[in-house]
């Protein structure tokens, strides 16, 4: 494989990010079409460390709009996600988890992060990470989560919403994916708000 | 007491309109929020509420000028 140096990859950087991206930790809560875009867009431009959490393979219908390929199917995604963003940013520490996120292990994965992106498919998991995070544990963290971008309407509906000081909301907040679908391009937008989200609170943090 | 009201996400309150002011009794705990304006139980488990960019808990008691948000998140990623 070819080399470049951590100066190479991160050249063309807001200057003000210089020294804060490597020291930041990222959790992933989900590597599908969120996770899979946001780990992405922030392993090329530099950061520190990803927690990848998911429990799921690749399969053919996730190819709309997670950062997969057919070669990738009946992977581990923790494994094929791995393995792109090595691709990208051979400085990146990556510590994987193939494992299903609960109210405790979530404490567990995500002591080490200092901002988790919820990359979620279900209501239910999205809630539940929300409601771990209100306890004493994740004061100090911060939560970027997504909350509606399906279907095929206008990207400009998809925005970054202030919950609290240290919880934050990406999307729309209506579309919903089991009756509208979900495709790459609005998918990809809801996921960099979340990445550049997590770019602007590193920026105030370190 | 007037609270201003707004809710995110796939929530749908019949009679309140969204980011509007609200009239609640004085005391009224979230709880008894989310029972008055009927919002179902099985939403309800999945709802944050958020008063003045906090996150707080059901048992939390709203002021005066409080700024209320209800969360729910729509699913997809």
């Amino acid at each position: 494989m070819k080399k470049i140096t951590y100066a190479e990859l991160t050249f063309r950087n807001a200057p003000q990010l210089k020294g804060k991206l490597e020291k930041a930790v990222i959790g992933i809560a989900g590597c599908g079409g969120l996770g899979s875009n946001a780990a992405i867009a922030l392993a090329r431009i530099g950061i520190g460390k990803l927690i990848l959490v998911d429990f799921d393979v690749v399969e053919p219908t996730n190819l709309n709009r997670q950062q997969y390929f057919i070669d990738d199917i009946g992977k581990r995604k923790v494994d094929a996600l791995e393995e792109k963003l090595k691709m990208i940013n051979p400085f990146l520490q990556i510590e994987k988890h193939y494992e299903k996120l609960n109210g405790i292990n979530i404490k567990i994965i995500f002591k080490e992060a200092h901002i988790v992106v919820e990359a979620f498919d279900q209501v239910s998991e999205k809630a539940m990470l929300l409601k771990t995070f209100s306890g004493k544990l994740f004061k100090a963290k911060c939560l970027v989560l997504a909350s509606g971008l399906a279907g095929c309407g206008t990207a400009n509906t998809i925005k970054t919403k202030m919950l609290s000081k240290n919880i934050f909301v990406c999307g729309d907040n209506k579309t919903d994916f089991l009756a509208e679908g979900v495709m790459a391009p609005r998918v990809m937008i809801a996921a960099g708000h979340q990445a550049n989200k997590v770019v602007e609170i590193i920026d105030k943090k370190f | 007491m007037k609270i201003f009201f707004e809710y995110l996400g796939l929530l749908h309150i019949e009679g309140i309109k969204n980011k509007s002011f609200l009239d609640i009794a004085t005391g009224c705990t979230v709880a008894e929020l989310l029972t008055e304006l009927k919002i179902l139980k099985e939403h309800q488990k999945f709802i944050s509420v958020f008063i003045n960019n906090e996150e707080k808990s059901r048992n939390a008691i709203l002021q005066e000028n409080d700024r209320v948000q209800l969360f729910l998140p729509t699913g997809g990623g």
